[in-house]
């Protein structure tokens, strides 16, 4: 008989780490400039500060990898666990209207000029991120009654607000300083840009902990998939167990939204890619997900910069690309299966 | 808390324990109240089965024994305790659920399934230690899904789906089994190895089971006890005997049904009686009377009963298969004592019913002395001008030395019509119930 023991869980994720590793070393050597792996060694270990390829290294390319990394990880990581929640396979971060509150908070940033920079920071990421949390917590309230939340009231008022802000964002597009647009339409595509250092430290401590509050609840969502009842009767703690799901997750897309804008289909196809091959056990499949989110994204904005370089393609356009299609064949596996 | 009516007679470990308590208990979705005043026990080891008809409060009750739902009057105690005091993981260390069907979207494989029944006993995010595959593989070994522990849960049948939530409730380690129409999507052969399976567990391990059926025969067949809800109350609740009674049955399920007991199981067994029609209704289409005898006629009286007429029959006597077959149907009839001949007081019984009857039907039977008097009765109803069909009697009939084949000439002649079998018989009804409307 085989169940996950601490060697079978810790042996995948070992693998995908050097799998990340390796992944984020190529990407680093590639791009306008080739530098190549014993110069990127060189320069990590702070043995050459100097020169061209040190500024291109340290200011561009491996803060917007780092960047790629964790959003990559952050959107797969709440991809899995919404799923579980929402026990739909087609569930993705996006769905509970985080999407629609982050990109009008960041629209609204756009348009009243906010996305200065002050100092090293923008304020853009704080209105994305402030539009996200507010969106989640209204949902969540109306969703709620008698103490409880139901999830087809959250998933279908999750929908609604969603095309309630897409209207929105249209109608200040429609009206805005021409010059705004292309900004608003940048984002709305999604962009992996290389922000500062503490920007960074920022959002990865928001990653951070929302992950590790998602992965000491991996138990409860396996339990979930059997149903919110059974689960609640085989001893979850319910209510408690949504509620820091909802806060965890929404922090981490929220971050994760706020510097990278709307990346698409990384949430939902990563989480079912590593159920395929590791299984669903959710103390696997969070870590493995933000892992291999993390790879996504890093392979995905590698393929951005490169396939049409000097132009630089969305990276969004990138992930829609591979993942419509995995989307449907997705869809048609499981024709025989109920799905919601 | 109830004790044993015999304490003095039985030691400390004979003394029922009550299991689950219920005191009170109310219980309302909004302001529909579902559950009202509830109060009784379930005593440690029995098998109890929630029967009634949908929408009566079954499955909420069940709910409110997990705690999915709480009461919002009264108190339900378990093993003395309230229990809504009791932390969750408690609780599923003494009672598990087994619902109606379980549908998971992700693929996990039985073994997977099987050992978060686990979850109330393992610190967060720890694996599972031998001793807890050791539970999981005794429950699958018990429940025959061993074989299939790798398999991926949703590529299994509904029955071996339904067993591995079996095996899983089990590896919860508990005392309580709570069961929701759990074999509503199984066939016929699954439905009965997994209620055998239940009830050796309720034997063997002295589990107590209590489960929700709509199928009242398996819940007479199992069950120790029967609650009978109805419309948010309890209506009875006993032993199968005790509740499965025709005229309960009737009163809460609008339904008539014949109840007898089952030639395997000797438990009362529950045949429903297919009608359209209501049985006040149905009282006033056509009033049958059948004159029959040697228990030849009980078919004859079960088929124009389940067509749904009143019935009469006479005479017969006490002990034949007819009047037993008539006492379960529950129509009124004229009796003679037992191997006695027709007496002059039950001949005008008879007749007197005849004449109340729109149509008096005779079936075929062997006439001797002693039952001479059924025949003749016939004559003087045609001569009140009721109708009379009868089935042609092709059996070596008479032992009254050729009297019996003389009246069946008289009728003949005066006017009773002669048909061929049952089959004709019903044909002939229902052409008549046709002129009439």
């Amino acid at each position: 008989m085989k169940s996950l023991t601490f060697t079978s869980w810790l042996k995948p994720i070992l693998i995908l780490f050097l799998l990340l590793i390796v992944t984020m070393l190529i990407s680093l050597s590639l791009g306008s400039v080739r530098i190549d792996l014993k110069e990127i060694i060189h320069i990590l270990s702070f043995q050459v500060k100097e020169g061209t390829d040190a500024t291109i290294l340290l200011k561009v390319r491996l803060p917007r990898i780092l960047n790629a990394a964790i959003v990559g990880g952050a959107l797969a990581i709440s991809g899995a666990v919404f799923q579980a929640l929402l026990r739909n396979p087609l569930a993705d971060p996006y769905i509970l209207g985080i999407s629609g509150g982050s990109a009008f908070g960041a629209i609204v940033a756009i348009v009243l000029g906010l996305d200065i920079v002050l100092g090293e920071f923008s304020l853009l990421p704080i209105f994305a991120f402030l539009g996200g949390a507010i969106t989640i917590y209204i949902i969540y309230s109306i969703a709620r009654s008698r103490g409880k939340v139901s999830i087809y009231s959250l998933l279908l008022i999750g929908v609604i607000f969603n095309a309630f802000f897409a209207a929105l964002i249209m109608f200040i597009t429609s009206i805005v300083d021409f010059n705004k647009v292309g900004d608003i339409v940048f984002w709305l595509m999604g962009n992996i840009t290389s922000p500062s250092f503490f920007v960074l430290g920022v959002i990865s401590l928001y990653v951070f902990i929302g992950s590790l509050l998602l992965f000491f609840r991996a138990k409860e969502f396996n339990l979930i998939c059997l149903g919110e009842e059974s689960a609640s009767q085989m001893g979850v703690d319910l209510e408690k167990t949504k509620r820091i799901t909802f806060f965890a997750a929404s922090l981490i897309t929220g971050a994760a939204v706020s510097i990278a804008g709307l990346i698409g289909f990384v949430g939902l196809i990563v989480p079912h890619a590593v159920r395929l091959i590791l299984g669903s056990d959710h103390r696997l499949l969070i870590p493995s997900s933000f892992l291999s989110g993390a790879i996504f994204l890093v392979i995905a904005d590698m393929l951005a910069r490169n396939i049409i370089a000097p132009t630089e393609i969305p990276v969004g356009v990138i992930t829609a690309l591979c993942g419509g299609p995995f989307f449907l064949w997705l869809l048609k596996r499981n024709e025989k299966r109920p799905f919601f | 808390m109830k004790r044993g009516r015999f304490f003095n007679l039985l030691t400390d470990e004979d003394i029922e324990m009550s299991m689950i308590e219920l005191m009170n208990v109310f219980f309302a979705y909004d302001k529909e109240l579902v559950l009202k005043d509830l109060s009784f026990d379930i005593h440690q080891g029995e098998f109890l089965s929630i029967i009634g008809p949908n929408g009566s409060g079954k499955t909420t009750l069940l709910r409110l024994f997990s705690r999915v739902i709480e009461p919002k009057m009264g108190e339900i105690r378990l093993k003395g305790k309230d229990i809504n005091k009791i932390k969750r993981k408690e609780l599923a260390k003494t009672i598990s659920v087994v619902p109606q069907d379980s549908f998971i979207n992700f693929p996990f494989s039985v073994l997977d399934v099987v050992l978060m029944g686990r979850y109330p006993y393992l610190e967060n995010l720890s694996f599972e230690k031998k001793e807890d595959l050791e539970m999981a593989r005794k429950a699958m070994i018990l429940t025959d899904i061993f074989h299939l522990s790798q398999r991926d849960i949703n590529d299994l049948s509904g029955g071996e789906r339904q067993r591995a939530i079996i095996a899983r409730a089990l590896t919860q380690q508990p005392e309580i089994l709570l069961l929701d129409e759990f074999t509503s999507s199984l066939d016929l052969n699954h439905k009965i190895e997994i209620y055998e399976l239940i009830k050796r567990l309720n034997i063997e391990k002295s589990l107590t089971i209590i489960n929700v059926s709509h199928d009242l025969n398996i819940a007479s067949e199992y069950a120790d006890r029967l609650l009978l809800l109805n419309e948010g109350s309890i209506h009875s609740l006993g032993t199968p005997r005790e509740v499965l009674k025709r005229d309960i049955i009737r009163d809460v399920f609008e339904c008539n049904v014949l109840i007898e007991d089952s030639p395997v199981t000797g438990s009362p067994y529950v045949i429903p009686l297919n009608s359209n029609l209501r049985i006040e209704d149905r009282r006033k289409i056509l009033r049958i009377h059948v004159i029959s005898g040697e228990g030849r006629g009980s078919v004859l009286m079960r088929r124009l009963f389940i067509r749904g007429f009143e019935i009469t029959a006479g005479v017969l006597n006490i002990g034949d298969t007819d009047q037993i077959v008539g006492e379960a149907l529950g129509i009124s009839m004229v009796l003679e004592k037992p191997f006695s001949a027709i007496s002059e007081q039950a001949f005008l019984q008879n007749l007197e019913m005849i004449e109340k009857a729109d149509l008096v039907v005779m079936g075929k039977f062997r006439i001797g002395k002693g039952n001479v008097r059924n025949l003749e009765v016939v004559l003087e109803g045609l001569k009140r001008g009721k109708e009379f069909f009868i089935v042609d009697n092709d059996l070596d009939y008479d032992f009254t030395g050729g009297d019996a084949k003389r009246i069946y000439e008289l009728i003949r002649e005066r006017g009773g019509i002669f048909v061929k079998n049952h089959k004709d018989l019903m044909k002939k009804i229902d052409t008549k119930i046709k002129d009439m409307v």
